[in-house]
């Protein structure tokens, strides 16, 4: 060891200026969080879960664009933002906690631009976030099943939250020096916008919308041009947070001047305006678009014809028209021809309205009949009688046995909409069977609902008033059924159609029929009614 | 050349007085800091080194006064210091550690910086352990990290708070190499309880005893203060101020020796147990 060189090259390195100074700590700091074992695994979850459900061939598959921007929202706060605000922390704790502050008060970079430091090496992570959130939007947008288009200021959420999470930060590592501190907030954080997200707590609209990501699960997706999120007012709202958060963090560090003043007025000015903007009451118009789409969907949508089927989509949506003709060209493939060549009009339907966020678990069965009724001469007068439902959901199991159902139920009634009621008999038996075979997705959509429910196998959404369900006897042989070859229980369907589809055939002639033994019928007191 | 000049720095800590009334003048080369545990070494050192400001008393370092904020920006450009207990970052390398403190001494140049590192790291005899993690370094390597990083920008002023506390004896003697050629064409001002150290490195020394200055001057003349007063026997005796058998198997005294006694030559340590309080420090001198 020689002291040598220490005197060889007296010439040093003169210092620089401050902020070129913060710019360098900035960039340390910022390769340093990219780094952190945190940020990584905050990144890895945020990517898995997304991979996941791509490859478990879901919704992923149809995604709804201007759903899709913003749904992801809650998990990139908890992995991304919650990596920003743990290891941001740390970081800047990291004096503290390694007792280095002795030597470090004494170097020559003031605190308020140690701490402008920590702030700015939030911004690159949050680029990384950007190019995240966005490179999953951009494969959902290519993937050929897309349907509408993403909204820049709900993607331009995702960083903006990071970026505000990693400014608290450095905020709590000033005012408390523990490190569990961050960790406990974001703890905080998820419960209360969990809290936000249920309909039952008080003033839960407001504070969803206070908080940095809004957890609201709408009934279904909605057409670009219906979405009433306050996106681009909340980005504000968050932005001007990440501005007040900036200057506090700067003002607790010793900062002090006009300029200082005036950005945290500015940031508290933004913040108050947007936020309250936030709760402006929705646009005459953008109501009723609404009102129209719900209510009268024909006069808003745009029809396509394949052979004898014809498909009415909401804007954005004809991207889905080949998945649903697979699931009807599947439903006719196990009708008779005369049947299967009948005219088959496939209409889609929206929901605005919430049945559980308004509290009822569902319709009554007369309000569901009325509505169906409704919704049936809309139809009609459309020129588009026993239309199909379809709605905004597609791609996983259960949209397409729903789908499915309703179209084997007018394949086999021969009218469409039924009221929610149960569908009994060998009708029940041939409408489970034919929607069950109609695609491998709806086959598994059906066993799936069979795993979920009691008492009866559902086809239907929950918010619309169409539907029906078939009771778990006539079910039971439905499923047995689709253990067997298709072709040969087909055989037997084309066979004996007409006694099959008849109002009065009961499951145990169904069972007869194919050869499947029927249950009992339940004590008449557990028997449900039939009327679908 | 004056680097530091003090006068009636007084620091207090609720009821403890840390420094009283403390004056002392701090030019080029190596200066020594001697005294006891809470002597107020440190209070001293960080006042200096501007992380402390004293509740009274007129100090100016490099020419500036400290106490105002551009003053202690100036100081702080010119200013290396090494705490009593630097700490670490486990997790950086040796090297991302001083580019750390470069950065925090406003050295914006990314190159110029790296070369910076480069030559501190290299000074103190790291250059080949540069991109090992803190963590897996010695504890003599790690105080030997905390000098580069205080040696980042080739300061004026460098100040050691018992770098060497904790070192083994090789440790210490590399430690103690590096020191005396920073003393050159610098300022050091090196707190130490050591004084074998203080007599091989130091240029002039201070003793801090209870917050006040009992000595400053030449090592010789720290020594000289016992001259007269460190005699030697075959056996104990009663009523020296200190008394030790050392390697000969003879015993050492100081303190006021009896008639006819057999004087040593006295050394810095003979001087300084003779200006610090010797009833104080019993443990130090068993």
């Amino acid at each position: 060891m020689t002291a040598a060189v220490v005197t060889e090259t007296r010439a040093g390195v003169r210092p620089g200026d401050p902020r070129r100074a913060m710019v360098a700590l900035a960039k340390a700091e910022a390769v340093r969080l990219l780094r952190h074992p945190v940020t990584i695994a905050g990144i890895l979850l945020f990517v898995g879960t997304q991979l996941y459900g791509w490859l478990s061939a879901g919704s992923d598959h149809y995604p709804v664009l201007q759903y899709e921007d913003w749904s992801k929202q809650f998990t990139a706060l908890l992995t991304l933002g919650g990596a920003a605000l743990v290891a941001v922390n740390l970081a800047a704790l990291r004096a503290h906690r390694h007792g280095t502050t002795a030597v470090f008060d004494t170097l020559v970079l003031p605190a308020p631009w140690r701490a402008g430091a920590f702030l700015l090496s939030v911004l690159p992570y949050s680029a990384v976030v950007a190019v995240l959130t966005g490179g999953r939007i951009g494969l959902l947008a290519a993937v050929p099943g897309a349907a509408g288009r993403p909204n820049p200021f709900e993607l331009a959420l995702y960083p903006a939250a990071v970026l505000l999470l990693g400014a608290v930060g450095v905020l709590l590592a000033r005012w408390l020096r523990a490190a569990i501190v961050a960790p406990l907030l974001l703890m905080g954080l998820t419960a209360v916008t969990f809290a936000g997200a249920l309909p039952s707590t008080p003033g839960a609209t407001w504070l969803r919308w206070l908080l940095p990501v809004a957890l609201e699960e709408p009934p279904m997706p909605l057409p670009v041009d219906l979405m009433a999120r306050p996106a681009g007012r909340h980005l504000v709202y968050v932005l001007g947070l990440v501005a007040l958060v900036a200057v506090a963090v700067l003002a607790v560090t010793g900062a002090r001047g006009r300029r200082l003043t005036a950005a945290g007025a500015a940031g508290l000015s933004v913040a108050v305006l947007a936020g309250s903007a936030q709760f402006l009451p929705m646009s005459d118009a953008v109501r009723a678009a609404r009102s129209t789409a719900a209510e009268r969907p024909a006069e808003v949508q745009t029809c396509r014809r394949i052979d004898q089927v014809t498909y009415c989509a909401f804007d954005g949506f004809s991207s889905w028209i080949g998945g649903w003709d697979g699931v009807v060209r599947g439903v006719l493939r196990g009708a008779p021809d005369d049947r299967a060549r009948q005219p088959l009009v496939v209409r889609q339907r929206m929901s605005t309205v919430d049945l559980y966020a308004d509290g009822e678990s569902s319709r009554s069965a007369e309000q569901a009949a009325a509505a169906a009724a409704a919704w049936r001469r809309v139809d009609a007068r459309a020129g588009t009688p026993d239309a199909v439902t379809v709605g905004t959901r597609w791609g996983d199991g259960r949209s397409a046995i729903t789908f499915a159902g309703l179209v084997a139920y007018q394949v086999v009634v021969g009218r469409g909409g039924p009221d929610g009621s149960q569908l009994c008999g060998a009708r029940g038996v041939l409408v489970a069977w034919l929607a069950g075979q109609a695609t491998p997705t709806a086959a598994a959509g059906l066993h799936e609902a069979d795993a979920t429910s009691w008492g009866a196998l559902p086809f239907g959404d929950p918010q619309f008033p169409i539907g029906l369900s078939v009771p778990d006897r006539e079910a039971a042989v439905a499923l047995a059924l689709l253990n067997r070859p298709a072709a040969d229980v087909a055989q037997v369907v084309r066979r004996s159609w007409a006694e099959l589809a008849a109002a009065k055939t009961s499951a145990e002639r169904a069972g007869e029929l194919f050869g499947v033994p029927v249950a009992p019928l339940p004590p008449e007191e557990e028997r449900t009614v039939c009327g679908a | 050349m004056t680097v530091v000049s003090a006068s009636g720095l007084s620091m207090r800590y609720g009821r403890t007085l840390a420094l009283a009334d403390v004056a002392f003048t701090l030019a080029d080369g190596v200066t020594g800091l001697l005294g006891p545990n809470g002597a107020g070494k440190t209070t001293l050192l960080r006042i200096v080194a501007t992380a402390l400001v004293p509740d009274r008393g007129e100090l100016t370092v490099l020419g500036v006064d400290p106490r105002s904020e551009s003053g202690r920006l100036a100081v702080r450009r010119r200013l290396g210091y090494l705490p009593q207990d630097p700490g670490f970052h486990p997790g950086f390398t040796a090297f991302e550690f001083v580019d750390y403190v470069a950065i925090l001494k406003e050295q914006t140049d990314r190159r110029a910086r790296h070369e910076e590192v480069r030559r501190v790291l290299a000074a103190v005899g790291l250059a080949n352990q540069r991109g090992q993690k803190i963590r897996a370094l010695s504890g003599g390597m790690r105080q030997r990290v905390a000098l580069a990083a205080a040696l980042v920008g080739d300061p004026d002023l460098l100040i050691l708070d018992e770098p060497t506390v904790g070192l083994d004896p090789e440790q210490r003697l590399r430690f103690r190499e590096v020191v005396a050629e920073l003393g050159e064409g610098r300022s050091v001002l090196l707190s130490t309880h050591q004084t074998e150290e203080a007599m091989a490195l130091c240029q002039r020394v201070i003793v801090l005893d209870r917050g006040t200055v009992r000595f400053e001057g030449a090592p010789a003349d720290l020594a000289a203060l016992a001259r007269g007063r460190v005699w030697t026997t075959e056996s104990r005796v009663v009523g020296a101020l200190a008394s030790w058998r050392d390697g000969t198997g003879r015993y050492r005294h100081v303190g006021a020796p009896p008639p006819g006694a057999e004087l040593l030559e006295p050394t810095v340590e003979d001087g300084y147990l003779l200006l610090v309080d010797a009833t104080a420090h019993q443990g130090v001198l068993a």
